[in-house]
């Protein structure tokens, strides 16, 4: 820091200083007078208003105590809480009461809203100056609970039922002994509590009081927001420490956050405190003021100051910055520079000792200048040689210095590196020869250097390990100024890599050039500017030339006119100027472009693939350019697709599923009727190459896989009836159709679901059909067998009385045992018959060869009485071996003619059996001569039971038929009747080859 | 000045590695719990809204997750199986839950008066129990204590009036058919006021019948073994209660953000009508009282909900509500 500058700070410092300190002290002093004050004011306005706060809820109370000791008051309240409500005379009681004591205390303004009085033992309304409150109850609360002892004020609660603030006092009634009648209690105004509270003592001020309760919520509104009473919780300093219950003065920021001085009042009776604020900017206005004024004297003060300051410190700075000014010339080499200063005090002697000292100094500077003047010559050369030095010692040729017998005096860092050593001291005194791989070489050079002072060339050079480098080298004889050789001096370059390269592009030219020669693709090659460079053979076959030089050099691509007229210049900016590759076809007509003559060929389509070469830094600087004729080729293409497309429509149109796999089972190929077999939305995209096992996951599971790899393997067509499960519907029947296309596998597939469904459910119903047959049989079987038993009982004893009473006792009597004899008779036939029926399918053997002409002779025997009776005759061919139950066969053979004897005319019967070979079975025929069937009845007769005739004219139960037709049936046959009613009948029955089936 | 830049450095230097060295931050991983209302979103529940959107949850180290209610959550089930570990639910029906063995107990209150209340229209002369003799009272099989315990309070017995459950149907009101209704003040009570009706309201708490509506409860087990958790629980839900009383506009607008479909018009109509049932200048928010427990217990009993008395201090804790506030 200046010594100007330090003189006026320090005067301000010492000035103000004291000044500060004194108005802080007078400040400070004014501020706690004014704080100690308004603690006062404050402190006292909290007693002022809690006494006048006490006073008033005293006076309150003391009404209500006054009312409650009236004499009548205790009388009336003790006959209201002993007698009936209803009573007239407790009614007429309750109306002087409340007319006469408790409205004129209302009346009075007294500071009640309404007075009641309670049952002391459960807390109800007997009566209240508010109607609405008579008949609660109020048991629990504070003041009912509190007052039945003695007068008691409850802190400021919300009444739900007045939906409003309230404070509740009450007060027991006694009666004359001193025991508990009731509880007089009242709603005390809260509006001239808040009165008293909140009012202000001076006017304006900011000042307020208000009350808060023990759970830090506002009892009182705030002077500056409505709706704070019982709502608004508060928890500033001065809340805090009063809700502890102490009584302190303080300064803080109040609820609003505006510091406040305030005064707080623990009201420990009502459990509330009481607190008065002020906003310490009202009450410390005066202590601003005093402030305020402090600190514009401090500045007068300041600036006064600086003035003094600036002038005492110019007088002694002035001659001091001369003098200093003085030294500075001096130093700059001015030496004639005298200050001449005219002061007597220590300053100026000071000046005439440094002119002096200046004089002194002018006279010993001259001599030495010279001196200086050659040092300085002497360093720039040497810096120069130091220069020169150290670019040699970094090139990174290397640099030889020799005498003039050729042995090394000097090498660079470069040389030794260069030839392998590891540091100069090896190389330093041998002989340049020494270092090549031709010594003799090496000799020319030394020679070449004496005799014509430089050399250039390239020689093999010799590495410390033997190896051997190629060197380019600039050797020079080195002279002094009269001529005489001093030394030989020699730059080498390494120059190994230069011949590698040059070696290896005349490799890859030639490599590109093999390429291009031998090439079958159309190629050539242009330049930047699309002129064409080089060409292939194939190149020439293509546009049918013999020669280069038709082309080369004279063919431009961004001229042909073939190319412009079918607009592709933009594909040749893209290639020469983008840098990008292009593909296209061209139909090129050869006939306009001069250049090129085609025997034959005007027109040929072309592919045309154009890809850019480029530099090192991506410019292009050439372009290759391919053609490949595919004019046949596209013919071939298109014939194909027309083909496809027929093949396509066919495919699609097809009802069947096709679908073409490879020989892996990879999908290739599928047309609409496959692909509807899949999901709504399945695009046959989404299916292509996918592999059946991938498509069909059960594929795996099943055998499949291997049937169908098998028909890809043998060739042999393949039919298969599948459920596959399916990924649209579960599980479809499939009927595939598996043969070998080309290497792979064709498959049609029929969905056959339906059917198969129609199958399934026939199957079911069939054995449904079935189950319920056996059933049946079987009930019939059990009900028949044991229905016989009591029937036998029955008959029996139907007998028995017959036996014993027929004639005993009246006609009619005999009549009636007759008939009932008779009727148990038939009955039991019937149950045979139905037994005999339902043994047909339970009972059957199973089937066997059976000699049907022996089983024929045989009933014959068994109906020879019969036949003789009726004077039959009957005849039959030759019969066949059949596989059948013996026993059944013969049941029908004798149902059969049992009938064809039984039904016969007025001619003697003639019955004839014959059988006949048919496809798979044999047919055999009953045919007589009887009375014939009526068409409408051969169906009828071979149900059960169905008789055509009565028992009388034709004995049986007309059951023979329908077991007869059980038998065929079981035996896989049929039975059926051909008739000419008054003729003759014939039944016909078949059994097939194989029984039963 | 060399010394000053110096003096500068190595006070730096020792704050840092004072910062440094310090002890680590302790990081105790955030409780998550469950609150699990006993009806649907609505301001009922602002107080609990209130403690996780202003983060009082967050600074007693809580995440609190709130699950709505309805008729068909069995919302003590779900604190009972420890899928919630709080719940809001009425204090008769813990005292219930405890007579059925189900180790449930209230740790604070959130309503300290009865919400539930009976209505008539204004000028039908109904103006308390006594009035409602020979009438059809609607009311729903939870409010029918509280009806039988105010009635049999004055005298009356059951069969000198009728009770209709079912659907409110504010016809049957408007044709004095159902003239008394049993409704919540801070919900349904809307039905009829929005259809324009004057009401008088008759309060269960005039008669002597004290009920708890909303308490905060948790199972034995669950406070036993976490008595930390429950009182930073309570005491953040009840600074959010308290915060809702504050401003009750804000805390009404609160439940929307729980039900996007809720009106706020009405959430904060509802949260005005809890407040002096919530908040009534007698005690601290969320304090119980014995008397209150012990006339449920009593009005329970003489109603037949339970068939024989409780221990009430297994029903109730006061540990956590005297922690917080002080022993009043």
């Amino acid at each position: 820091m200046r010594l100007g500058p330090k003189l006026i700070f320090l005067f301000i410092l010492i000035s103000l200083v004291p000044l500060g300190l004194v108005s802080f002290m007078a400040f400070d002093n004014g501020r706690r007078s004014i704080e100690q004050s308004t603690f006062h004011h404050l402190t006292s306005t909290n007693i002022l208003k809690e006494g006048e706060f006490n006073r008033w809820i005293e006076d309150t109370a003391r009404i209500l105590r006054a009312l409650a000791r009236r004499p009548l008051v205790i009388e009336y309240a003790a006959a209201i809480a002993a007698g009936e409500q209803t009573d007239p005379q407790v009614q007429a009681i309750r109306t002087s009461l409340c007319e006469d004591h408790l409205l004129p205390i209302l009346e009075e303004e007294s500071g009640f809203l309404d007075l009641s009085i309670l049952h002391a033992d459960s807390g109800l309304i007997l009566i209240s100056t508010d109607e609405t409150l008579e008949g609660k109850y109020r048991e629990h609360e504070p003041f009912f609970v509190e007052g039945k002892r003695s007068t008691f004020v409850q802190n400021v609660i919300y009444s739900l039922h007045h939906e409003a603030l309230m404070m509740q006092i009450s007060t027991p009634i006694f009666d004359k002994k001193g025991s508990l009648i009731a509880v007089l209690a009242g709603h005390a105004d809260l509006g001239e509590m808040s009165e008293i509270i909140q009012r202000k003592v001076v006017p304006g001020s900011s000042q307020e009081t208000y009350l808060i309760n023990e759970f830090n919520f506002f009892v009182t509104e705030s002077s500056f927001e409505p709706g704070y009473a019982l709502s608004k919780a508060i928890y500033t300093d001065g809340t805090n420490d009063c809700l502890a219950q102490n009584n302190d003065v303080g300064l803080y920021d109040d609820y609003r956050g505006i510091p406040v001085i305030g005064a707080y009042k623990w009201m420990a009776e009502r459990e509330m405190c009481i607190i008065t604020e002020i906003d310490q900017d009202e009450a410390f206005a005066s202590v601003l003021d005093l402030q305020r004024a402090t600190i514009r004297a401090g500045v007068g003060a300041a600036l006064m100051v600086v003035f003094l300051g600036i002038i005492v410190s110019r007088s002694i700075t002035g001659p001091i910055d001369r003098l200093v000014k003085g030294a500075e010339a001096i130093g700059g080499g001015n030496l004639d520079y005298r200050t001449n200063i005219e002061s007597r005090d220590e300053i100026g002697q000071l000046s005439v000792a440094f002119d002096r000292m200046a004089e002194n100094l002018h006279l010993v500077t001259a001599s030495r200048d010279e001196l200086d003047q050659e040092i300085i010559e002497r360093k720039k050369t040497e810096n120069e040689l130091r220069i020169m030095e150290s670019a040699i010692k970094s090139s990174i040729n290397a640099i030889a210095l020799t005498d003039l017998e050729g042995d090394l005096t000097y090498v660079n860092p470069a040389f030794i590196q260069m030839w392998g050593y590891e540091n100069e001291s090896e190389v330093i005194g041998s002989s340049i020869l020494t270092f090549w791989q031709e010594e003799a070489q090496g000799v020319e050079v030394v020679e070449t250097l004496s005799s014509q002072g430089s050399w250039i060339g390239e020689l093999i050079a010799k590495k410390k390990d033997g190896s051997s480098f190629d060197v380019q080298i600039s050797a020079n004889l080195v002279v002094d100024e009269e001529g005489t050789p001093i030394c030989m001096e020699a730059a080498f370059i390494d120059v190994t890599h230069r011949k590698q390269a040059e070696e290896a592009l005349a490799r890859s030219e030639n490599l590109l050039s093999n390429i291009l020669e031998q090439s079958p693709f159309s190629t050539w090659i242009s330049d930047a500017e699309g002129i064409a460079i080089r060409q292939n053979p194939a190149c020439r076959k293509l546009l049918g030339i013999d020669s280069d030089k038709q082309i080369i050099g004279k063919y431009n691509l961004f001229s042909d006119p073939e190319i412009k007229r079918q607009g592709r210049d933009e594909e040749l900016r893209k290639v020469f100027f983008e840098g990008k590759p292009t593909r296209f076809n061209i139909d090129y007509d050869f006939s306009l472009v001069d250049t090129v003559d085609i025997p034959g060929a005007t027109h040929k389509l072309l592919d045309m693939t154009i890809f850019p070469i480029k530099d090192s830094e991506g410019k292009v600087i050439n372009a290759v350019i391919q053609h490949e004729d595919i004019t046949e080729r596209k013919e071939m293409e298109e014939a194909l697709f027309r083909s496809e497309e027929r093949l396509n429509a066919f495919m699609n149109s097809a009802t069947e599923a096709f679908s073409i796999y490879d020989q892996e089972l990879n999908l290739i190929d599928l047309n609409k009727a496959e692909l509807s077999i899949w999901p709504s939305g399945t695009l046959k995209e989404d299916l292509i190459g996918k592999n059946l096992a991938e498509l069909d996951s059960s594929l795996k599971e099943t055998n499949r896989f291997d049937l169908y790899m098998n028909v890809i393997k043998t060739g042999t067509p393949l039919n298969l009836d599948e459920v596959i499960p399916h990924p649209k519907f579960g599980d479809f029947s499939f009927e595939v159709k598996a043969f070998k296309v080309g290497t792979g596998l064709g498959m049609i597939t029929t969905d056959i679901t339906d059917r198969k469904r129609a199958e399934e459910i026939l199957k079911r119903a069939l054995e449904d059909l079935e189950r319920s047959n056996t059933e049946l049989e079987q009930f019939a079987y059990v009900a028949s067998h044991d229905l016989q038993e009591p029937l036998r009982m029955v008959s029996s004893y139907m007998q028995l009385l017959e036996k014993r009473y027929r004639g005993s006792l009246d006609d009619d009597a005999d009549e009636f045992i007759a008939f009932a004899v008779d009727g148990a008779k038939r009955m039991q036939i019937l149950i045979n018959d139905l037994l005999a029926f339902s043994r047909v399918g339970s009972k059957g053997k199973s089937f066997d060869s059976t000699d049907s002409e022996w089983v024929l002779e045989r009933v014959l025997t068994n109906l020879g009485e019969l036949i003789k009776e009726n004077n039959a005759t009957v005849t039959h061919d030759r019969l066949p071996k059949v596989m059948a139950d013996e026993v059944q066969l013969e049941q029908v053979f004798q149902n059969l003619l049992g009938n064809a004897i039984k039904f016969h005319s007025e001619v003697p019967p003639e019955i004839h059996i014959g059988a006949e070979r048919m496809d798979g079975e044999w047919k055999f025929s009953v045919r007589d001569n009887g009375i014939g069937i009526e068409p409408e009845y051969r169906e009828k007769i071979f149900v059960i039971f169905k008789r055509l005739h009565s028992g009388e004219e034709y004995p049986g139960t007309g059951i023979g038929l329908a077991i007869s037709k059980r038998i065929i049936e079981r035996h896989g046959g049929r039975i059926w009747v051909e008739s000419i009613p008054g003729e003759g009948s014939t039944f016909f029955f078949t059994i097939p080859d194989g029984g039963e089936k | 000045m060399k010394w000053i830049a110096k003096i500068c450095t190595v006070m730096l230097m020792t704050s840092i590695i004072l910062v440094a060295c310090g002890p680590p931050a302790t990081e105790t991983p955030v409780d998550e719990v469950t609150l699990q209302l006993k009806w649907f979103h609505q301001s009922q529940f602002a107080g609990f809204y209130a403690a996780a959107q202003n983060g009082y949850y967050a600074e007693e180290n809580l995440n609190v997750t709130i699950l709505e209610g309805g008729s068909s959550v069995d919302f003590k089930e779900i604190v009972l199986s420890g899928e919630a570990q709080f719940g809001v639910a009425g204090g008769d029906e813990l005292i219930v839950a405890r007579s059925e063995g189900k180790p449930i107990q209230a740790v604070g209150t959130i309503y300290r008066r009865t919400p539930r209340v009976f209505v008539a229209k204004a000028d039908s002369g109904i103006n308390g129990p006594t009035d409602f003799v020979g009438q059809n009272i609607h009311v729903t099989s939870s409010g029918l204590p509280t009806l039988r315990a105010v009635m049999a309070r004055v005298g009356i017995s059951p069969d000198q009036y009728n009770t209709v459950s079912g659907p409110q149907d504010v016809e049957l009101f408007a044709s004095d058919e159902v003239p008394i209704w049993s409704v919540y003040l801070t919900g349904s009570i809307r039905v009829l006021e929005e259809a324009g009706f004057e009401l008088n309201i008759i309060y269960p708490d005039d008669y002597g019948v004290h009920f708890y509506a909303d308490t905060i409860f948790a199972t034995d087990d669950f406070i036993n073994e976490n008595p930390d958790l429950v009182l930073r629980f309570l005491r953040a839900s009840l600074r959010g209660w308290r915060w809702a009383v504050e401003n009750p506009v804000e805390a009404g607008s609160l439940a929307s953000e729980y039900k996007a479909e809720l009106d706020p018009l009405i959430q904060i109509t509802q949260m005005e009508a809890s407040i002096p049932l919530v908040h009534t200048g007698e005690d601290q928010i969320g304090w119980m009282r014995d008397d209150v427990w012990e006339g449920m217990h009593q009005t329970l009993l003489e109603q037949g909900v339970i068939k024989k008395s409780v221990e009430l201090d297994e029903v109730y804790s006061m540990e956590f509500l005297s922690t917080i506030y002080g022993e009043e």
